[in-house]
């Protein structure tokens, strides 16, 4: 019998970790707004792990497959979605991270040796620091705190069930200190992140995305570039709730004047546009009159307010400054970012605050065809508006004349050089930008000022509210007409509108969304202040948990039971190199008979003197044998994972077998 | 296994060696027996140090010593103390018998009725004494060194093989060397060396090895090496009685303390089978037909060492 029989069968799975990873698999994939491509490769990671000849029972190939693995896992989970430009606090970090966790679990699950890897406090440390940051804060961290709670749960039950390994026993010590390190540093991480969350953000934005600062308004470009897509994905994600009975349709965020071949601006950002300062004696806010709306954001759009044109007025309760650019009617921005306002809508024509006359120089600008258009345009729009006397004729007739001649289509091939004239007389199909810019050029054209408009299309009416989304992202025209204002000009084709174009809903999408709206709550309840307490209170009840282990660690040392005779599971490598060892001492001649120790048959007497002085090799043999003996020893039944011990092992290995091969 | 350790029981065992010379694996058997918790059983000829052995192992571990002397007309009574009455109190009074102690010296042990000896033998198994209804603990630690003349001389009742199964260890003295007897005769020209015995340990620190011993590891395959001795001993035909689950116990515990003795924190294959012959050749028992071809049961032990493979 050999001593491969106590080695009982490695593949065996985990169930605890089998469970876990498939649970953290499957609330990976839920996640919103992904494609299903995760399901695919996080299986057939798992499926994969089973066959990696290592196993992954020992710690080197452990690690090295930790090495390897992990980041092909990562990069194949970026791969659909490489053209996003990340950043520090972006949803996918906390993605990766649990896909990470998703990983260890299926790693231990088909590992067998009770022994932590030192991998896990690390882990543990990240992990509650990242459910720290983003259970409460990050729409998008929610779907991948499971993975975070399992692993930890996982590895306060590995804590206990394994409590008989030896192997783990010697790990207790650094788990002990990273349940320690995470609690504490996790809720203080928390406190401080939660409170300079957005000074963290910009600082790590400058420090390492460089100028290259990505918007999160991913369906309102900042510099309106017309495309040849709209939009990058068809994203469901909520961006506002409307709770009126008015009818709302267009939300805006603000106009856009200037027009240089392709792209419409300024841009909003500080420094493109000027800003002013509103207070509250100003008249955008104060004036009461028509339907109440209350608005809830649902997600921070650049602190940037959204308003139909003919709102009234707009009622904030929180503190925080607002700031308009009044030259476009918008944008309105609010510092800091408020979640929810209050506005009054009025008649469908009326004119609110937003809309200001606009003074001479604007109305030149507002009348501006710049010269890179074809000048074709002039024909087609003296030919539209023949017959037509009064301004809002001609407007009319042009908002019927491109839904009526042209198509509507998200993908099409671009003009670089003059898209808008490409899309009036070659293509003949785009989406509502190019809709909306040939609506402003045309009505420019026969004299009427003009200007571009983004924001949202509203439509999706449900239970009194209604929701505005990501894919609702739309852009259309306004129209200046003396002694009537401001008006809206949406030439975009009926069958193209937000809401006609894209898919219907997924069928979970409403528990989703019930989902946030109860952590919205969770949130708005559970402010950092009211969670210091719980929070402290649950890293106290840590402490005094770990002051109980470690005081059972202290009495094991002043004499009391232990439990140091485990059974373990003894390690490959060491078999492979007693193996090893066999071989070259058959080759040295040297044979021990099964029943006797090899230190006993390498330090009999009688061998020595049947190796006489004249086999060198023999006599080399049996010295090496014996430091190998002694060391494998210790090893072997004393079980001791030390890589040093290990190393000189493997080393004395080597030696016997240049001995045997001098033979 | 701390340092501390290791020189407590290096010193017990040092301290005997001055007193008993050149008996030192003997000595050793009597220490690991101690520090395992079990008993000891010294076989052999009148005159070959067993008492002092016992007188020395006490002073050493500075405990209490008493001393039976086993005769065929001892009583139980007479190990466990009775209750006498007082006159003057006018009630029973109970007067402890020689097992309260730390180190009982059961001399002759073969040399009384069964009956005592089992009173003895249950007190070694229970480490305490009801009386009158009442319980009594014994000292803590309680450990005894019970002697036995050969089996084969005259006025002796050979102890069952229930009771033989409850000694830890059986050890054999033997005559010493010749250099060894010499050393022995001028050592004690003057005094006896036992008078310069002084304590090195204490109770408590017995007790301590006691549990220290328990924390040394046993692999899992040392563990089925065991087992796969005595299960060779169970399906051995020669064998009229085999090792009983008890005797596995002691060979685990003993290999434990050989280990821990040997400064190691694990146990290897070479305590089991180091410890086997002490700890099994006791336990078995042979059928008549082998014991008159003239085999032992020493020699039945290290037969199936020898058919045993050892773990690698």
């Amino acid at each position: 019998m050999t001593s491969a029989a106590v080695h009982p069968h490695p593949h065996r799975i985990n169930g605890y970790f089998a469970c876990a990873a498939i649970c953290a698999c499957a609330s990976l994939w839920y996640r919103e707004g992904r494609p299903s491509v995760d399901l695919p490769i996080l299986g057939s990671f798992f499926a994969l792990s089973y066959v990696i000849p290592w196993r992954m029972e020992r710690f080197r190939a452990l690690a090295l497959a930790r090495c390897v693995l992990f980041p092909l896992v990562v990069v194949l989970y970026r791969w659909h979605s490489a053209q996003e430009v990340g950043t520090v606090v972006d949803p996918m970090v906390p993605d990766e991270v649990a896909v990470l966790c998703f990983a260890e679990l299926t790693v231990r699950a088909w590992s067998r040796n009770a022994c932590i890897s030192a991998a896990t406090p690390v882990m543990l440390i990240g992990t509650v620091f990242v459910i720290a940051i983003n259970t409460y804060d990050d729409l998008q961290g929610r779907f991948s705190t499971p993975p975070f709670v399992l692993l930890l749960l996982l590895g306060i039950v590995e804590h206990r069930v394994e409590r008989d390994a030896t192997a783990a026993r010697r790990a207790r010590p650094v788990l002990n200190l990273a349940f320690l390190v995470a609690a504490f540093f996790g809720a203080g991480l928390f406190l401080l992140v939660t409170a300079q969350r957005d000074m963290i953000t910009y600082m790590a934005n400058m420090a390492l995305m460089q100028s290259h600062l990505p918007t999160r308004t991913s369906g309102l470009s900042d510099q309106s570039r017309l495309s040849s897509m709209y939009g990058q994905e068809e994203s469901f994600d909520r961006v506002l709730g409307i709770k009126t009975e008015a009818d709302v349709s267009h939300m805006r965020a603000g106009a856009m004047i200037t027009y240089t071949s392709g792209a419409w601006g300024p841009g909003f950002r500080r420094g493109n546009r000027k800003y002013v300062p509103i207070d509250g004696s100003s008249n955008l806010i104060g004036r009461s009159a028509g339907e109440a709306a209350s608005v809830i954001t649902f997600m921070p759009l650049d602190n940037m307010i959204l308003l139909p044109l003919n709102a009234a007025s707009v009622d904030i309760d929180q503190p925080t400054t607002l700031r308009w650019a009044r030259d476009s009617g918008g944008p309105l921005v609010a510092e800091p970012a408020i979640e929810n306002y209050t506005f009054k809508v009025g008649k469908e024509d009326a004119q609110g605050p937003l809309c200001l006359p606009p003074d001479r120089d604007t109305i030149q600008a507002l009348l501006n065809v710049p010269k890179s258009i074809t000048p074709d345009i002039r024909a087609l729009a003296s030919r539209i508006v023949s017959g037509c006397n009064t301004p809002e004729q001609k407007i009319r007739a042009i908002e019927n004349y491109l839904p009526a001649n042209h198509k509507y289509s998200l993908t099409i091939q671009v003009d670089d050089h003059d898209p808008l004239g490409d899309f009036l007389f070659s293509n003949k199909a785009a989406h509502c930008e190019y809709f909306a810019s040939a609506a402003v050029m045309l009505m420019r054209r026969v004299g009427i000022p003009a200007r571009y408009v983004i924001g949202y299309y509203a439509h999706e009416r449900e239970d009194g509210m209604i929701v505005v989304r990501q894919r609702d992202a739309h852009a259309w025209a306004e129209a200046w007409v003396k002694g009537k204002g401001w008006i809206t000009v949406d030439a975009t084709p009926g069958d193209g509108l937000p809401g006609h174009q894209s898919s219907d809903l997924p069928f979970w999408r409403a528990w989703t969304e019930k989902f946030q709206d109860w952590m919205t709550t969770v949130k708005q309840t559970m402010t950092p202040d009211r969670l210091r307490v719980p929070f402290l209170g649950l890293s106290g009840l840590l402490a005094l948990y770990l002051a109980i282990r470690l005081s059972g660690r202290f009495r094991f040392k002043t004499g009391k039971r232990s439990s140091m005779t485990s059974y373990s599971v003894t390690d490959v490598d060491l078999l492979r190199l007693h193996a090893r060892f066999e071989r070259a001492c058959r080759q040295c001649g040297l044979r021990c008979p099964a029943d006797v120790p090899w230190r006993d048959f390498l330090q009999n007497p009688e061998l020595m003197q049947a190796l006489s002085p004249s086999t060198p090799p023999e006599a080399a043999a049996i010295v090496a044998g014996r430091k190998f003996v002694d060391l494998y020893y210790e090893a072997r039944f004393g079980s001791i994972n030390d890589r040093a011990l290990l190393q000189c092992i493997s080393d004395l290995v080597s030696d016997l077998e240049r001995i045997s091969r001098l033979r | 296994m701390t340092p501390e350790f290791l020189s407590k029981a290096q010193a017990i065992e040092r301290n005997l060696s001055t007193v008993i010379r050149g008996k030192a694996e003997s000595l050793r058997l009597v220490v690991i027996s101690m520090i395992a918790g079990g008993h000891t059983l010294l076989e052999d000829v009148p005159g070959t140090g067993k008492t002092t052995l016992a007188k020395s192992l006490a002073r050493s571990i500075d405990g209490i010593f008493r001393r039976i002397q086993f005769t065929p007309d001892l009583l139980p009574a007479d190990i466990t103390g009775s209750s006498f009455y007082n006159p003057r109190e006018g009630v029973f009074e109970y007067r402890e018998g020689p097992v309260f102690a730390n180190v009982v010296l059961a001399d002759e042990i073969n040399r009384t009725s069964p009956r005592t000896q089992s009173a003895l033998l249950e007190v070694m198994s229970e480490n305490q004494i009801t009386i009158d209804g009442k319980r009594r603990d014994l000292p803590q630690p309680f450990f005894v060194i019970a002697t036995q003349n050969p089996s084969d001389f005259h006025g002796t009742y050979p102890l069952p093989e229930a009771q033989l199964d409850r000694f830890m260890i059986r050890v054999t003295m033997g005559y010493p060397e010749p250099d060894e007897e010499l050393e022995i005769l001028y050592s004690q020209n003057d005094h006896h060396p036992f008078d310069d015995l002084g304590p090195v340990a204490s109770c408590v620190d017995v007790l301590r090895l006691q549990d220290a011993i328990k924390s040394v590891r046993m692999d899992r395959s040392v563990a089925e090496y065991i087992l796969r001795l005595v299960q060779a001993t169970r399906t051995d035909t020669r064998l009229r009685l085999s090792v009983s689950p008890r005797g596995s116990l002691a060979l685990y515990r003993t290999a434990q303390a050989r280990a821990a003795l040997s400064g190691r924190t694990y146990v290897l294959p070479e305590d089991v089978r180091a410890m086997a012959a002490p700890v099994l050749a006791h336990r078995i028992l042979l059928d008549t037909k082998s014991r008159y071809t003239g085999v032992t049961p020493e020699h039945v032990v290290q037969e199936i060492i020898h058919m045993t493979p050892v773990p690698r």
